[in-house]
């Protein structure tokens, strides 16, 4: 009754939601598709291109002169060009920093030990505002990336050999890839999940969480415009959560028992997608069946009856 | 506006009601600048900046802790600690005659990062401020450089240092821009220029208080404590005159520094100025 077109109208708006959603992320792909990127091996440092978005919060006299000034062309030009070198800048010394957070941690240190092996002062480390955490955000932005770049390359060979892609297995081995490239700072890890589950952090590494399975799910061809747009990725959000925190804890050789827990979860969510598909196909009948003493009754006693 | 010329009858409300207008503005003519509310020419300001100094730097930290309460060593405790430093870093102290800056790194360093002899040079143009940072440095037991030279014309070669901070002394330079030109080329790649100044005081309400404390209650402060008016007059007047925190970051950048940065303290009263050489 009223319930039912409650809920009828909850999963029209979802629904039309995720329409949106699903157009705007085919459109993104479509203008990034144009860019080549050289094929990445695990474990190997890529040059960042310019597109790996810099998340800092930082204000300075200059935004807030924007917001009251009218700025010509050319001044606008000029405070983007700063800004690009500002960002190549801050791009290498977090590069360098990576390789001291096995030793200080996700820390001002690690960016000032970096920023000196970049070759600028120890000091330029002010300029991230964040400190350890821009640090712990730039580090998963760039994994995303390179996430992207494997799993265009797995589905390229595919292609190449006219293999029909396999949801299942394409999506455990890009599970499998973006949860190795933590390894290499395995024991810095908890402390970078601390800093991304703070809550002035949470929101920026909710979203690069949410943009990773989105990417998964897009090159595994799922194009969904329904509620299961968002049950697919929710689902594949939890999946990588648990894995993760599996692996923390795992001291198996090449973290085997974190491969073989992985298995299992996706080996338990097919098989829940089994049997919800089948109740859904044989539940009418069984809720039939199991009220039909009630339905006798009911034509017995001539309710709902239409003919006199 | 009748409120404002009764208020000029009386000789002693003459600075209040100036400060509605030329706060921050520059001359056209360049021959000319700004002492205090005052005009003079280009030549006469070192000299003049000179004298205040003077006269003021016998009792400069006991004036300074009565006039702010105390509140300036936070002031200069914020700065070291956004400065952040390592035992690498290579200090110019510009304008540190007292030295207030230099021992809070030096001591900073050394507790930090147990640098035996943090690298810290003090330069400032008026010889009796270093000679009081020096005796205090003596009986702190810290070693430091002091160098007597002018912020315009810094006597280091290019590349030297690679943190340049400033304190409450860039108001007083007579040209800011090559101040900062200078800062930028002694900094090496990386480096980081911190000025600490006075600023505008952001509420309005709060604003009115701190303009009657400057210009009613500073002065009267330094005729009692140290027998000098027109210093201390000079210092209030000096704080409205110089650019507003966007112009300076403008300036700033002018000079060459990028990602640069501006962060109130105090409700406005101070502001800690940010920007790097890369």
């Amino acid at each position: 009754m009223w319930v039912n077109r409650c809920g009828r109208n909850a999963l029209r708006t979802y629904s039309s939601f995720a329409r949106m959603r699903s157009i705007r992320t085919q459109a993104y792909k479509l203008s990034v598709a144009s860019m080549s990127h050289p094929v990445l091996k695990i474990h190997a440092a890529p040059t960042v291109p310019e597109r790996v978005r810099f998340l800092t919060t930082e204000k300075d006299g200059k935004n807030e002169e924007n917001s009251k000034t009218e700025e010509t062309n050319s001044e606008k030009n000029e405070n983007k060009k700063e800004e690009e070198s500002v960002n190549t800048v801050k791009v290498k010394i977090l590069d360098n920093a990576l390789d001291f957070v096995v030793d200080h941690g996700w820390s001002r240190k690690a960016l000032s030990c970096g920023a000196e092996q970049a070759g600028y002062a120890g000091v330029a480390e002010g300029m991230f505002t964040g400190g350890g955490d821009d640090l712990v955000l730039y580090f998963i932005q760039k994994c995303n990336f390179q996430l992207v770049e494997y799993l265009k390359f797995t589905i390229e060979e595919h292609e190449a050999k006219e293999e029909k892609i396999k949801v299942t297995s394409f999506i455990r081995s890009a599970v499998e890839y973006r949860l190795r490239m933590i390894i290499p700072f395995i024991g810095a890890w908890p402390q970078a999940m601390g800093i991304l589950a703070r809550p002035d952090i949470f929101p920026k590494s909710a979203e690069e969480l949410a943009k990773m399975v989105d990417d998964i799910w897009y090159y595994a061809g799922d194009r969904s415009a329904d509620i299961n747009w968002y049950t697919k990725r929710g689902i594949l959000a939890k999946l990588y959560g648990s894995t993760q925190l599996v692996m923390l804890t795992d001291q198996s050789p090449d973290f085997k028992d974190t491969w073989e827990f992985l298995d299992r979860r996706i080996s338990d969510i097919s098989n829940f997608a089994k049997i919800s598909q089948s109740v859904k196909d044989n539940g009418s009948a069984f809720v039939e069946t199991a009220f039909s003493g009630a339905k006798v009754l009911k034509n017995i006693a001539g309710f709902g009856d239409t003919k006199r | 506006m009748r409120f404002v010329s009764r208020l000029k009858a009386f000789r002693c409300f003459e600075p209040i009601t100036r400060l509605n207008r030329n706060v921050g503005t520059q001359n056209a003519n360049p021959e000319i600048t700004h002492f205090g509310f005052k005009n003079v020419t280009v030549k006469e300001k070192p000299k003049k900046v000179n004298e205040v100094f003077d006269r003021v730097a016998g009792n400069y930290d006991l004036m300074n802790d009565v006039m702010s309460a105390g509140i300036h060593r936070l002031w200069k405790d914020r700065l070291i600690t956004v400065l952040n430093p390592c035992d690498k870093t290579k200090l110019l102290d510009c304008a540190g005659g007292t030295g207030d800056i230099s021992f809070r790194f030096i001591k900073r360093v050394k507790l930090q990062h147990d640098c035996p002899e943090p690298n810290v040079t003090v330069c400032d143009i008026n010889p009796n401020m270093l000679e009081v940072g020096k005796r205090r440095a003596e009986t702190q037991n810290l070693h430091l450089k002091w160098v007597c030279c002018s912020a315009d014309d810094l006597c280091f070669p290019g590349a030297s240092f690679n943190a340049y901070t400033i304190a409450f002394g860039i108001r007083n330079c007579t040209h800011i821009d090559k101040v900062l030109k200078e800062a930028y080329r002694v900094l090496e790649p990386g480096g980081r220029f911190l000025c600490l100044e006075f600023s505008e005081v952001e509420n309005p309400y709060l604003r009115n208080l701190y303009n009657t404390y400057s210009f009613q209650v500073i002065p009267v402060m330094g005729e009692v404590i140290s027998g000098d008016w027109k210093s201390y007059q000079y210092l209030a007047e000096s704080i409205r005159k110089f650019p507003s925190r966007s112009q300076f970051s403008q300036m700033m950048r002018d000079a060459g520094f990028q990602n640069v940065s501006c962060e109130s303290l105090t409700f406005g009263v101070c502001s800690i100025h940010s920007g790097f050489k890369l």
